[in-house]
């Protein structure tokens, strides 16, 4: 099971959308996959506990952190999404 | 008709001075219904300033909102700006994105209001509808445009 974390700046709007997209996409490409979303201010701290594959942001974020990052805005916009998905996917295989 | 979106919640074609006048006069309905608190705009104000949330589509978008505790009523207001009015860009606080339209959200429960956010993203997705929502002269327009995406 693959983990994505998904933050924004109140863990509020645009994580919630954001991260249905992204189960959703997982589940499309036969990828078992489940989300948790943070607040931004959060983030760094729930990617210590949680060691997620990915984390998909609306935000910056703080912090060292070594796994991939993917803007997630182009959920929001549908400005370049095919290209977010197929990295997003790409990580997910691994 | 979802009950968020309210005829007496849209605002057309207005005119505001920056993007914190944008949020202010979008609060303005929703704190006379008594949908958010008082203190709403100021902490609205100030997430806009740390976590921006313009986005670059074909008519530029903000959809500024805060947290939770300053909503009393779960609300959406939406204002269409005569001038373009500048917004940094969600997730860069850096760009400049020129924003035309303004959703303001007053959400408590995102999973519960997750259709009518649903419904928000694919409209700002569709350019069409952009241009249709910009281009109205009245709420009522506005209004039966997003309801036919409910």
């Amino acid at each position: 099971m693959k983990l994505v974390l998904v933050a924004c700046g109140t863990a509020l709007a645009t994580s919630t959308v954001v991260a249905k997209k992204i189960e959703q996409i997982a589940q499309e490409n036969g990828i078992e996959c489940r989300t948790v979303q943070a607040k931004a201010v959060d983030a760094f701290k729930k990617y210590q506990e949680l060691h997620p594959d990915a984390i998909v942001c609306t935000c910056q974020l703080e912090g060292d952190i070594d796994i991939p990052v993917i803007n997630g805005r182009a959920f929001l916009t549908g400005i370049n999404l095919q290209s977010t998905i197929d990295q997003l996917i790409e990580i997910l295989k691994k | 008709m979802d009950s968020l979106i309210h005829i007496d919640r849209i605002q057309v074609n207005c005119t505001v001075n920056d993007q914190f006048d944008a949020i202010a006069l979008a609060a303005r309905p929703l704190l006379k219904q008594g949908c958010i608190t008082e203190d709403f705009v100021e902490a609205a104000v100030e997430r806009e300033r740390t976590f921006p949330t313009g986005l670059p589509t074909k008519i530029g978008v903000a959809l500024p909102h805060t947290e939770a505790k300053y909503v009393l009523k779960e609300s959406i207001s939406i204002v269409t700006l005569k001038n373009t009015i500048v917004f940094a860009g969600m997730g860069n606080p850096k760009e400049s994105i020129p924003v035309q339209i303004v959703f303001l959200l007053a959400i408590n429960d995102p999973e519960k209001q997750l259709r009518i956010l649903q419904t928000i993203i694919t409209i700002i997705q569709n350019e069409k509808m952009l241009k249709k929502i910009k281009a109205a002269k009245d709420p009522y327009t506005i209004y039966n445009l997003i309801k036919t995406f409910l």
